[in-house]
């Protein structure tokens, strides 16, 4: 059973220079209790989709959808009241930042009881039961001091605690964690990883996590979307993107980890170069001038979808069964 | 030959308390290390933030004035050098700093930047300082037409590229690279990595790795220091530290960093360290780490453990191993 299902998001940026199209068709599906992976470079559109999911961008911003149903219900004609009865209810959202996106001038009390009183029509004393045990929830010892506390009174794993048990509060049926365990420490990190998988099982949320570290996608997610330059280039399940990835790009990721390449004293496989000006994308795949194995269709025409089986799903020219008889004659 | 032998190196800030500030108190923020750096080795310094890696390294190269211990570079004792001492010694050391945005002025050009030194140092006339600055651009990967661009003109790999030849204008024997690579994107990351190496072959560099990223400073150096509150709990050779490493402290931090591998073992790769790392103004009477660590003792709690060589260069600061 779906939760949610996204299909050909494309959002823009009107800014002075131009049009800078951040996301350029994206669909991906979501299923109950399901856990997602989005991996992708910083600007590569991976938040911009998911804040484009829950309208949280700036003016200028442009969204559109083919179609983004949520729990069986149409997103894209729906009004901003609509959605906002959505935010924070039955989708609940994590970011990276646990210091700004705090209200340093309200207790942390005061912040888990707000969408509790909004939403659920929790009376005060109610509320402040339910944020109590919410803040037991995430391991987090003296609930009824902590209520009275300041964000800033708080270490960085503990404020990120709080965001989940804020996030999690009115038990939503999908959570989007955007970089939940970037600006943590190793030790830190493992702990609020752990205590977001025995949340999940314990309450049956759906998770699309957010990341550029591929070791924390490959240990939380089920199914990995990874993106380049606004575009899915490669989909599947865990084990076939790590053990069996096909387009360039992901290849290129894995081979930038020095684990990939064992204790020996090799060279890194840097990707050279840098990603695409988005102003002006390029008309044929994104990566080919990043990609090692280029060729002169690459340049010229968006590769199709490519099916593997078992939902391996690679957008490469390579793929194509020309390309495999033409092998390496015909690089750019 | 030693590169760089620091010892018993503190470095204690004062911090002001109380009714007019009269109680002082201090912060611990680097508490008694020692380790020693051979020339052309790679050395890397490990821990969570906090821990006092970064404080070192600006202790060693004398942006603090250290509270106590020696620093011998290149054979002479620099810990108590003043500015004007300090100025010849500045030229065979120099930095990487961690965030390419605030480390390069945005008001000067990539030109000025990387002249800037030479000029100080006086080693250039100024039209051959230019085509240095050009040539030290080039090395790094960018072209001579980026001298007379600003740093907000370039992306955080580029900048951090222009940092990286600002600290080879000087032709230096020992970089400090304050984590280098930790706010650049990954496949950006490998590229700058190999370029430190490909540097270090061919100017016989000497680097202090300072990183929170375990398996880059696992792959780019030849030892390995892990920092825990200011201390420094375990020390060795990069492939006897992650095939026996000792200290519990290590091998927590080793296995909370999830990784590909695990995942497609199905392994869990978590063993969790519960706690967080305590302030380091009022540190614990014994071990530094007792309070988390599961193997805790009653002796943990009253005495601190001696750094302890236990063979083969693998220094270890734990009860466990006395």
């Amino acid at each position: 059973m779906e939760l949610l299902n996204v299909k050909n998001l494309r959002t823009t940026f009107n800014v002075d220079e131009g049009r800078v199209q951040a996301v350029r068709g994206v669909s991906l599906k979501v299923k109950k209790g399901q856990s997602i992976g989005i991996v992708g470079e910083s600007g590569c559109g991976k938040s911009v989709s998911m804040m484009s999911l829950m309208r949280i961008l700036p003016k200028n911003a442009d969204i559109n959808a083919e179609s983004i149903l949520f729990d069986g219900v149409e997103l894209t004609d729906k009004k901003p009241a609509y959605i906002s009865k959505l935010r924070g209810n039955k989708i609940g959202m994590i970011f990276q930042d646990s210091m700004t996106s705090l209200n340093p001038l309200f207790t942390i009390g005061n912040q888990l009881v707000e969408p509790l009183k909004i939403h659920q029509g929790m009376s005060g004393s109610e509320a402040r039961k339910k944020a109590e045990e919410m803040i037991s929830l995430v391991e987090i010892s003296n609930p009824k001091k902590r209520f009275s506390q300041y964000p800033h009174e708080l270490s960085g794993g503990m404020r990120q605690r709080i965001m989940i048990a804020m996030s999690l509060s009115c038990n939503p049926k999908l959570l989007i964690a955007d970089e939940p365990t970037t600006a943590l420490d190793v030790t830190i990190a493992a702990q609020i990883l752990l205590l977001m998988e025995n949340l999940q099982k314990e309450l049956g949320t759906s998770i699309i996590m957010i990341t550029h570290d591929l070791g924390v996608v490959a240990n939380m997610c089920d199914y990995i979307y990874v993106m380049y330059a606004g575009v899915i280039v490669e989909q599947g399940c865990m084990e076939s993107i790590f053990s069996n990835p096909k387009h360039p790009y992901t290849i290129g990721l894995i081979s930038c980890l020095p684990a990939s390449i064992g204790s020996g004293k090799k060279r890194l496989e840097p990707i050279m170069g840098t990603p695409p000006d988005l102003i002006k994308p390029p008309e044929g795949c994104p990566f080919t001038d990043r990609c090692k194995r280029a060729m002169i269709v690459c340049k010229a025409e968006m590769p199709k979808e490519y099916d593997l089986g078992k939902g391996h799903i690679v957008k490469c020219h390579l793929l194509h069964p020309l390309a495999q008889k033409a092998g390496k004659g015909v690089i750019v | 030959m030693n590169m760089l032998e620091v010892r018993n190196l503190k470095m204690h800030f004062p911090l002001r308390q109380g009714l007019f500030n009269r109680k002082v108190i201090f912060l611990k923020a680097v508490n008694d290390i020692s380790f020693t750096i051979k020339k052309g080795e790679t050395m890397g310094l490990v821990g969570e933030s906090g821990c006092g890696k970064t404080t070192t390294g600006r202790a060693i190269c004398r942006l603090y004035d250290p509270t106590g211990g020696e620093i011998i570079f290149d054979g002479e004792n620099i810990a108590e050098y003043d500015n004007k001492k300090l100025l010849p010694i500045r030229k065979k050391m120099q930095m990487i700093f961690q965030d390419p945005y605030s480390s390069l002025d945005p008001r000067m050009t990539v030109g000025e930047i990387i002249k800037e030194p030479m000029v100080i140092q006086n080693l250039y006339a100024q039209k051959d300082a230019t085509d240095k600055a050009s040539e030290l651009l080039s090395r790094v990967g960018l072209k001579r037409e980026h001298l007379n661009r600003y740093p907000h003109e370039f992306s955080g790999g580029q900048r951090q590229r222009v940092g990286i030849a600002r600290a080879l204008a000087m032709n230096p024997e020992f970089i400090i690279c304050d984590e280098p690579i930790s706010a650049l994107d990954v496949s950006i990351q490998a590229q700058v990595v190999n370029m430190l190496e490909k540097l270090s072959e061919e100017f016989g560099l000497t680097y202090l790795f300072i990183s929170h990223d375990l398996s880059m400073v696992r792959h780019i150096s030849h030892k390995i220091g892990v920092m825990y509150l200011g201390r420094l709990v375990e020390y060795a050779e990069t492939d006897e530290l992650f095939l026996s490493m000792l200290h519990p402290y290590t091998k927590a931090l080793i296995s909370s960093v999830p990784t590909i591998v695990n995942a497609l073992n199905k392994k869990q790769s978590h063993a969790v360290i519960k706690g967080e790392v305590p302030s380091p103004i009022n540190l614990p009477e014994g071990c530094v780490f007792c309070k988390r660590c599961v193997y805790s003792m009653e002796r943990c709690k009253i005495e601190s453990p001696e750094m302890k060589d236990i063979g083969g260069g693998h220094f270890v600061s734990c009860h466990l191993y006395s």
